[in-house]
């Protein structure tokens, strides 16, 4: 276990989730004990403008939504990287400073790439 | 116990239980959101070692990043769960015995772990009042530059991969060009007709 | 900092070349498929003449340890830049008539080659997992870059679930190992586990795990389970690649694994690479008779070639893996001809891979059947080819140990092997002839094709040449 005064400080974060969580059950759980419950099938069925649905809701998405999420996971990983640097960087010195932006250089050919050649456009 | 220790039985509890949820919950997209509460539990059990960056990493890129990644994923794919649990039952018979192998291997090393005599431990201390994140960075960059610089490069693969399978060269499609439109002149599209009356156009 | 640049120049090129093509692919898109295929080649080239000029220099560790420089990693490199130049030369005519050329898929492959030349120099647990991701992940892009083939993409699938799996053992693995004896690099491990007499469960199961996901990267039964279907399901430009420098990669990380920290735990390793040989060679042998895809069955060559491999390993010593490095170094030479071939086999613009395509060629196309019929027969060991001189030098080095049981075994099971691999040169020469194949002109594929065959018949010249050669490679390693 890590030291105590440290884990002090999550005080305030702990309380904070306990709140969210407690507003949760709350919430859901009142209601489902308060609120009347008589479900009839026109009731549970899904709506859609009076008809039948069509289709089922597992609609296949497109695969430019897949795209636009993992380039934005790289570039979240990149600023993962980006953190520690910035707090070390007093104590990394000009090596550290080159290092990263060798790093950021790599991944800004990557954006480089990735503008030109469409992928951040919808069409 | 002392509340830290309050605190770890019940995270790794939540942990274990939504971990379980995760493999045999049988909609996929509850799937993915018990993942997320795995990985918030995981985060705390990390800050309670003390290892807060971790954390907040497991966070901001698994829970942040990865899940929404997963979500897609999983709607993207028109599974069917039925017929995936009937492929499943088929390889449950092997499954739980390289499981079962894993297991008692995992459980064996657990229980007899001893750092071998003349072992450098613990190779990477963290020392005194300095916070993860930093101790982390002081050598990262410097230290570990190769493997830094290769987790550059895997990005960037990872980056190109993913234009290269999904961008499909798609000429049917207009593409706006802002250039185009904004450096258009009248006199490109127009043509000023000078009509004299009652001879028509 | 200099003397580290200096060390690694030649992944630094590739990785430099890799990424000035990546910006030329941005500016031209599409219309750079061409000019990025060229500078690929221009680029190993460049690679090739920067390992030559740095051969003979003295060994160095540089990174603090976790890159290490010597003839070993230079002889291999080469190995591994011939064969992405090859790989590469062959992807040319397939990605025109396919009509699918893109530019990306040269780049990744070059960032691949980056991957494997940085495993065969790690000296270090990290070093070697992000080089081993980083060839991986470049791998996973190019199978599944069949042009909107389901089988291409199911291949890809496959191979990133069995790799994912593969790459999790291999990090618990090292991650026990680190645990034990509190080291990440190859001299503290080894000089730690030589001071101890039982090294313990700990120990031993970090082996176990480190050494599955090792077998699953060169494919060892039984972690081949992805071989056939991701062999058969890539497009077949990139299975050459898969079936050439991958496994060169793999074999050199783990000589340095096995010579280097591992050393001290050879009484526990060596049971381990028994099983899978064997398992290898049986299954290998087995399997292979009744496949009648040429992909598939090229998938189970590779399983048996790599059990025959892993015999060198078993006698070990340098002589041992000397014998294993000619080994390998054969195995691609002829592998890299025999894809050639099926790269070869159009009918009416669509690719074919049945071996009973291949029926008469010797009246069709004369050359390419006789090349063909060489690389087989070198293959099932018929002398004086070089797979003959190959598979001898392995089978001697087990006998020099006294492992006669194992040799005589692999000698039972390459028997068996041959039976496919004749089989093949039969259908070629005695079969009703079949419609004849597409003529396509393609100087690259009769370059790789002829340089192999060539090197297949050639060693017969000189047969102590290559092995003096591997001598020499893995000195450094003991």
């Amino acid at each position: 276990m890590a030291d105590p005064a440290l884990l002090a400080t999550y005080l305030p974060v702990l309380i904070l989730l306990l709140i969210a969580g407690g507003m949760a059950v709350w919430m859901i759980g009142f209601s489902l004990v308060l609120a009347p419950h008589r479900p009839d099938p026109a009731k549970t069925s899904a709506y859609e403008c009076g008809f039948p649905a069509f289709e089922g809701t597992r609609g296949r998405f497109d695969v430019r939504f897949y795209l636009v999420t993992l380039l934005f996971i790289l570039f979240d990983l990149e600023i993962a990287f980006l953190f520690p640097w910035a707090v070390a960087l007093r104590d990394i010195g000009a090596f550290g400073f080159w290092s990263m932006a060798v790093f950021l250089a790599v991944l800004t050919i990557g954006f480089a790439y990735e503008w030109a050649r469409g992928a951040l456009e919808w069409e | 116990m002392t509340p830290a220790d309050l605190a770890f039985f019940v995270l790794a509890a939540v942990l274990l239980a939504s971990a379980l949820g995760v493999v045999f919950t049988r909609n996929p997209v509850h799937a993915v959101l018990l993942l997320v509460l795995t990985f918030f539990n995981a985060a705390g059990v990390f800050i309670l070692l003390g290892a807060e960056f971790l954390a907040m990493l497991l966070i901001i890129v698994y829970v942040g990043a990865v899940m929404v990644l997963f979500l897609f994923v999983v709607m993207m794919l028109r599974v069917d769960p039925a017929k995936m649990r009937a492929q499943g039952r088929a390889a449950l018979p092997l499954g739980l015995l390289v499981a079962g192998v894993l297991m008692a291997e995992m459980a064996a090393v657990a229980l007899s772990f001893a750092a071998l005599p003349g072992a450098a431990s613990p190779a990477f201390a963290l020392p005194e009042g300095v916070t993860d994140a930093r101790a982390l960075g002081r050598v990262l960059y410097t230290d570990f530059v190769y493997p830094f610089q290769v987790a550059g490069l895997i990005l960037l693969i990872a980056m190109v991969g993913a234009i290269a399978l999904t961008q499909r060269a798609r000429p049917d499609i207009k593409r706006q060009s802002v250039a185009d439109q904004t450096a258009r002149r009248p006199g490109d599209a127009m043509e000023i007709v000078k009509v004299t009356p009652r001879t028509g156009a | 900092m200099s003397t580290a640049l200096a060390a690694i120049a030649p992944e630094l090129t590739l990785a430099v070349m890799a990424l000035v093509l990546l910006l030329l692919a941005a500016v031209r898109g599409q219309a750079a498929a061409r000019p990025v295929l060229r500078g690929g080649a221009v680029a190993l080239a460049l690679v090739f003449a920067v390992l030559g000029a740095t051969a003979g220099a003295p060994a160095q560790s540089v990174f603090g340890d976790m890159v290490v420089v010597d003839v070993f990693a230079t002889a291999l490199k080469m190995a591994l830049v011939l064969a992405l130049m090859a790989a590469l030369a062959l992807s040319a005519a397939p990605m025109r008539l396919d009509n699918i050329a893109r530019p990306e898929y040269p780049i990744v492959t070059l960032l691949a080659g980056v991957g494997m030349m940085g495993m065969v120099s790690a000296q270090h647990f990290l070093a070697l997992y992000v080089a081993m991701e980083m060839q991986a992940l470049a791998l996973y892009i190019l199978v599944s870059s069949g042009a909107s083939s389901a089988r291409s993409a199911e291949a890809g699938v496959k191979y990133v679930l069995l790799g994912a799996l593969a790459s999790a053992l291999m990090l618990f693995g090292m991650a026990l190992l680190y645990g034990a004896t509190g080291a990440l690099d190859y001299v503290t491990i080894r000089t730690v586990l030589e001071g101890v007499d039982a090294p313990g469960l700990t120990v031993g199961a970090g082996l176990a795990f480190l050494l599955a996901g090792m077998a699953f990267k060169i494919s060892a039964t039984p972690f081949h389970m992805w071989t056939p279907d991701v062999y058969a399901g890539a497009p077949t430009r990139v299975t050459t690649l898969l079936a050439l420098a991958p496994k060169i990669a793999a074999a050199g990380a783990l000589a340095r694994l096995l010579f280097g920290p591992l050393e001290p735990l050879a009484a526990q390793w060596v049971p381990i690479l028994v099983v899978l040989s064997v398992a290898s060679m049986s299954w290998a042998a087995l399997a292979g008779v009744v496949q009648g895809d040429l992909k598939r069955l090229m998938a189970y060559s590779t399983i048996g070639n790599m059990g025959y491999m892993l015999l060198g390993f078993i006698a070990g010593g340098a002589d041992g893996l000397a014998a294993a490095l000619f080994y390998l170094l054969v195995y691609v030479l002829s592998v890299a001809g025999v894809f050639a071939v099926i790269l070869a086999m159009r009918r009416d613009g669509r690719v074919v891979t049945e071996i009973v395509e291949l029926s008469g060629l010797a009246r069709s196309r004369p050359l390419l059947a006789a090349g063909m019929a060489a690389l087989m027969l070198s293959l099932a060991g018929v002398p004086p080819l070089a797979g003959f001189f190959a598979k001898f030098v392995v089978f001697k080095v087990l006998i020099d140990q006294g492992m006669w049981l194992l040799a005589v075994y692999g000698l039972l099971t390459t028997v068996v092997a041959a039976y496919y691999y004749i089989k093949v040169v039969k259908v070629l020469y005695f079969d009703i002839p079949a419609e004849p194949l597409d003529r396509a002109p393609a100087r690259a594929r009769a370059a790789v094709l002829a340089v192999s065959v060539l090197g297949v018949v050639a060693l017969l010249l000189a047969p102590g040449l290559g092995l003096d050669v591997a001598r020499v490679a893995v000195a450094p390693l003991f």
